[in-house]
């Protein structure tokens, strides 16, 4: 509620399914439209350096990530603190870089559990149809329409305090979108003649569905996980914007941004830097997203 | 379609009663209960005790239940244990805000994003559409919070031309229309472009040029009405959303909000208020997804309303 | 044709919204407040009167300003926002001392057991009514009654009968007495030296009888009367309180009209005081540094001393801190005066003494103990630990303390101790306190009453020890405690407490004191006359030029 709401959920029930294109030639030739587009290069070239500089964060960066230089907190930018420091007298810079990996693993991580819960109630709701379908459309419903930051309390609470927590809580909320979308498209693609033929010949229904069914909701996957990934970073950043995210000294994004807040006077720049940060990566993967969508499924344009 | 509306609504009440009862469970499995936080400073066991058995904390789960259950059907979610006076009271007075900022927000993001998007489709390809295409992106890529930060030092306290927090004043609107809009306007901008595009790209649009039909007509009549039913479903989003209000934005600005009213009723535990947001927001949503679906009916015969399996 | 319908009703629905959105934010836009607004950027909005009144405006967090009634909860913000309009029967000096308010003169007592109050005449409440002991009898009485639920009887429960009536055995105190229109008596159970403190504390203020009756469940909500200087205007559950002069006050009448206080986010309200939109303002210590230090602001920065102590409390229940050993190694893992001079820019007030600075029984001739990780090692190796330990504090992500334990954490690791922070929201903070479950508990605690009984028996007396998660049981704390309480010399009082601080935080180590807090405020250069008590804000007698 009130944080962001999944462009998926969007167009939902606007998609009227994919057809069952399995030519293997397919992922070539989006590969091939996919590398034409510059935008989408320069958006990949971003994502990868992004990756690189989180993995390789203990080597870019000159500080740890929780070192204090004492007597030198809220420094503007200088040779030593090239982006300055934060109210510890830690590097906002090193904090900037490790904080990269907070939000790629929430995009990695929270997007993954999204997609496994959000396909299997979807997949197994638009082939079974019915009351397996009627039932499962409300529990959809009922996860849709409820309030997430409650259920990330109680996440954290149950598992406990922890970057994981953070992931699970901002994964188990954000599967009814993908849900959706996976739901209607199985349900045109269960009349095609080769899911026919496949019951014909004796295929069991957990066969059809993981051999012929979600296969061919692949490219779909692909490009909603992708265009999920940016409201992930920005819900993580929300929760620690309300202090419920990471736990210190760990540095996120969202939890830069917040402290950062109370020191606009002194160091301003504490505050700009780790929101550009966030915005050039959530550029990066909104772009390539878009790009993604054109090149395997252009008819999800309005995601 | 009544039927439909019927089925869909008695739909509603098991969403509704579903959403009930995991906050419910939720709100007993989470540390933490009402008197806790009001004792917070001290208190013996006594007191504790004492206290909770007046709130009827002490009852069995199932009982306090189905009491909330009995309430809530006519609409009476109870006292908040915090404000001390009825929820839908406290509800009310939140909405009217939440509302009234709202309405200023889709009004922002419907102008500012349509006429962005038509402007950009008719001026494809040239500069001026990639400059509104790249702002579009960009505005989609803001963090509210943060932009609401930057809207303050700038206007509030550098410029000095706009009040910085509150809804006091016509012009205490601007700022929080502003931070909340541009996200919902830079999307509109872009479903607008997108599908316009898409109709001007058509053969028969193709014809109609050849015929010597004007640009303008063409692109208000054929392209306007293909862009339109996407960017209604957005407004139905939108206003879900707006509806939810938003914690970050009324925090920064001040606003006692819809948002604020749930995230604080969640960190006291304050159960009626929790259970009546809850409830409202799963109404908003339900609501609000029918009528989009029914808009579509209506709109677009080949989607046919009803068409569950 | 159907496109041409869909095209019409997108645009009607376009424009009907457009059009309600007008409507309804012209006539709904000013809906939450009245013709003042804080930005204050609209005097077409207001009418001429109001620009003619003499209005201060003053604003700080006060998240839990939700209801008037200072019997429902036991925040600064509620008490605060109850005080601006009901008085209790005594009142604080800047001192800490007493004066009679409602009463004519002070109590007295021969036996420190029963006291004799006088009110004075004239007295009269905002509804009209006068001020009479049967006010006062029911004030008590409501706040015994166990339909109530009042949240502060701790701080009175020593009144004769009224645990009897807490636990619902009576609906009558014993231990007052009506003895005439204006004079009454109190009895406790034994002697209670702090009692004329509690009687001036603003939880105990005097709520007429009638008014308070016949508001039933809405009091405190949108009806509440009072003695005060100024009466209510206008309240709106956390966001503001407006309070308006009080004509027949029985005091000196106030310079100001009206007054108005806000419930704002720590940033915003800071900007807002900067664009000169506000009068006062609270300041947080993280960013006191910002103004303190400017020469634009340094004239109208406020700096008020609180009577209080941040410390921690180590839970002698969970291992490794059931060993003393241990516990005493966490004093010397701790340098309180670098935290200080950098972290809190000096914005505070190091201390290795639980009771705080300006109370009684603070040992001034207690050095702060040095950072010493070597010393803290060997302990731990004595202890047998010598890989060192690993400790978790849960803390509430609203805690001020946040930020001090980022710097503990980076401080102990020196020492050998992973202090592991668990940030959780204050509704699980204060279960998991409450039921003895933290580890390592912060504790920032503010003197209700100025007194050694306020913090220690309150905190570390086997009796609360468990709520505020020390589980800390010694009987032989516990006897200097109970004492203390009943023994009317101050001397020997303050013997009392001095010894039994001293074993707790120097012999147990139960608790590793660190600062003392600071309030800081910001005050136009052109208001006078505010008086900051402790975390109290009195602004009954300001002026503006």
């Amino acid at each position: 509620m009130g944080f962001f709401k999944r462009k998926s959920d969007v167009f939902s029930s606007l998609i009227e399914g994919a057809e069952g294109v399995s030519y293997t030639s397919f992922y070539h030739d989006a590969f091939k439209r996919l590398r034409r587009d510059k935008v989408a290069m320069v958006c990949l070239a971003v994502v990868v350096l992004i990756v690189l500089a989180a993995i390789f964060a203990p080597l870019i960066t000159p500080y740890e990530e929780d070192y204090m230089d004492i007597g030198n907190e809220l420094a503007g930018p200088s040779a030593e603190h090239w982006l300055g420091t934060d109210e510890f007298g830690r590097d906002v810079f090193t904090r900037i870089i490790y904080g990269s990996r907070v939000s790629l693993m929430v995009g990695l991580v929270a997007e993954s559990i999204a997609v496994a819960i959000g396909l299997i109630v979807g997949a197994v709701a638009g082939f079974y149809g019915g009351k397996v379908d009627a039932v499962l459309s409300r529990i959809i419903e009922i996860f849709a329409s409820f309030p997430h930051i409650l259920f990330a309390i109680v996440v954290m609470f149950v598992l406990g305090t922890g970057i994981i927590n953070v992931f699970i809580a901002v994964g188990v909320v954000g599967w009814t979108g993908l849900a959706r979308v996976i739901r209607s498209q199985i349900m045109q693609l269960k009349q095609k003649e080769y899911v026919e033929a496949a019951r014909a010949s004796g295929g069991r229904n957990m066969q059809i569905i993981f051999r012929h069914l979600i296969p061919n909701c692949l490219s779909t996957i692909i490009v909603v996980a992708t265009m999920n990934i940016p409201s992930d970073i920005m819900y993580e950043a929300s929760l620690s914007f309300l202090g419920l995210g990471v736990q210190p000294p760990q540095a996120s994004w969202g939890s830069m941004i917040s402290e950062a807040r109370k020191f606009i006077r002194q160091n301003p720049g504490y505050s700009v830097f780790p929101g550009v940060a966030l915005i050039i990566t959530v550029l990066a993967f909104n772009l390539l997203g878009d790009a993604l969508r054109d090149a395997l499924d252009p008819r999800l344009k309005n995601l | 379609m009544i039927k439909y509306t019927i089925k869909r609504l008695l739909q509603t009440l098991i969403v509704l009663f579903g959403v009930s009862l995991i906050t419910f469970v939720m709100l007993n499995i989470a540390p933490g209960d009402p008197v806790g936080v009001m004792l917070a400073k001290r208190a013996d066991q006594e007191t504790i005790d004492r206290v909770r058995h007046e709130m009827g904390l002490d009852k069995p789960y199932v009982e306090q239940y189905i009491e909330f259950i009995k309430g809530a059907v006519v609409g009476d979610f109870g006292d908040s244990y915090f404000q001390h006076k009825p929820v839908s009271e406290i509800l009310a007075g939140a909405f009217r805000i939440t509302a009234s900022l709202g309405l200023w927000v889709i009004l922002f993001s419907i102008v500012f994003g349509i006429l962005f998007g038509i402007s950009a489709a008719v001026l494809r390809g040239s500069w001026g559409d990639k400059l509104i295409i790249f702002f579009s992106t960009l505005g989609m890529a803001m963090p509210s919070f943060w932009i609401a930060i930057i809207l303050q030092i700038v206007f509030g306290l550098k410029l000095k031309i706009l009040p910085i927090s509150g809804l006091y004043s016509m012009s205490s609107y601007i700022l929080p229309t502003v931070a909340l809009g541009l996200i919902y306007a830079a999307s509109i901008a872009r479903l607008c472009r997108t599908n316009m595009l898409d109709a001007l790209n058509q053969d028969y649009v193709r014809t109609a040029r050849a015929k010597g039909v004007s640009e303008f007509k063409i692109v208000m009549q054929h392209g306007l009405k293909n862009a339109a039913i996407p960017i209604i479903t957005y407004i139905g989003i939108l206003i879900k959303s707006i509806l939810g209000g938003s914690v970050l934005v009324e925090t920064v600005f001040s606003i006692p909000g819809l948002g604020k009213t749930m995230v604080d009723s969640i960190t006291q535990r304050d159960i009626r208020l929790i259970q009546g947001c809850t409830i409202y927001i799963a109404v908003v949503f339900v609501v609000a997804n029918l009528i989009i679906d029914l808009v579509y009916g209506l709109l677009d015969p080949r989607i046919r309303v009803g068409q569950e399996a | 044709m159907k496109k041409m319908i869909a095209l019409l009703l997108a645009c009607i629905l376009t424009f009907s919204l457009a059009g309600c959105a007008t409507q309804s934010t012209g006539n709904e836009a000013p809906a939450p407040g009245a013709s003042t607004d804080p930005a204050g950027n609209e005097p077409s909005e207001s009418s001429p009167a109001d620009d003619e009144l003499k209005v201060l405006k003053y604003a700080n967090v006060y998240p839990d300003m939700q209801v008037l009634d200072v019997m429902k909860s036991t925040t600064t913000d509620t008490i605060q926002a109850g005080s601006m309009v009901c008085e209790a029967l005594l009142d604080f000096e800047e001192d800490f001392s007493v004066t009679p308010l409602l009463l004519k003169e002070m109590p007295t007592s021969e036996d420190g057991v029963t006291f004799h109050c006088e009110l004075k005449e004239g007295v009269l409440f905002h509804d009209g009514t006068e001020l009479k002991a049967t006010d006062v009898e029911f004030t008590f009485k409501r706040m015994f009654l166990p339909e109530t639920a009042c949240v502060n009887t701790f701080l009175c429960d020593m009144i004769l009968g009224a645990k009897e009536m807490l636990d619902g055995q009576t609906t009558e105190l014993a231990g007052f007495t009506v003895t005439g229109d204006y004079t009454f008596d109190i009895t406790l159970e034994g002697p209670y030296a702090p009692f004329l403190s509690v009687l001036a504390c603003e939880q105990l203020s005097i709520y007429p009888e009638k008014a308070c009756t016949e508001a039933g469940d809405r009091w405190g909500v949108d009806v509440f009367v009072g003695t005060g200087p100024f009466k209510l205007k206008e309240f709106t559950p956390k966001d503001r309180l407006v309070v308006e002069r009080f004509e027949d006050y029985h005091g000196e009448q106030p310079y100001l009209d009206q007054i108005e206080m806000y419930n704002m986010d720590a940033n915003t309200m800071l900007l807002e005081y900067e664009s000169g939109n506000l009068d006062i303002v609270g300041v947080q210590q993280d960013q006191a540094d910002a103004y303190r230090n400017d020469e634009a602001f340094a004239d109208q920065f406020v700096i008020n001393p609180l009577i209080g102590t941040i410390s921690m409390n180590l839970n002698v229940e969970m291992a490794p801190l059931d060993n003393v050993k241990v516990r005493e190694a966490i004093g010397y893992a701790v340098d309180r005066q670098s935290m200080v001079d950098n972290y809190l820019k000096g914005n505070a007030i190091a201390t290795s003494c639980f009771i705080p600075r300006g109370c009684m029984a603070f040992d001034e001739d207690r050095p702060i103990d040095k950072y010493d990780p070597e010393k803290a090692k060997e302990l731990l190796a004595e202890a047998g630990y010598p890989d060192g330990i690993h400790i978790v504090t849960t803390i509430s992500e609203k805690s001020s303390a946040v930020g001090v334990a980022t710097v503990l954490q980076q401080q102990m690791k020196e020492a050998g101790i992973e202090f592991e922070i668990q940030k959780v929201d204050d509704a699980a903070y204060i279960d998991l306190r409450s039921n003895g479950e933290v580890q390592v508990a912060f504790s920032t605690w503010y003197a209700d009453i100025v007194d050694p009984d306020n913090f220690l028996y309150t905190i570390l007396h086997s009796e609360s020890s468990p709520f505020f998660s020390s589980n800390y049981n010694n009987p032989e704390f516990d006897a200097l405690l109970e004492e203390a309480r009943v023994v009317t010399d101050a001397d020997k009082r303050e013997e009392l407490y001095l010894e039994a601080e001293a074993l707790a935080v120097t012999v147990d180590f139960v608790n590793v004191p660190l600062y003392n807090p600071i309030k800081f405020y910001l005050v136009q250069e052109n208001v006078e006359g505010a008086k900051f008590l402790n975390s109290m804000v009195d602004l009954f007698y300001v002026t503006k030029s």
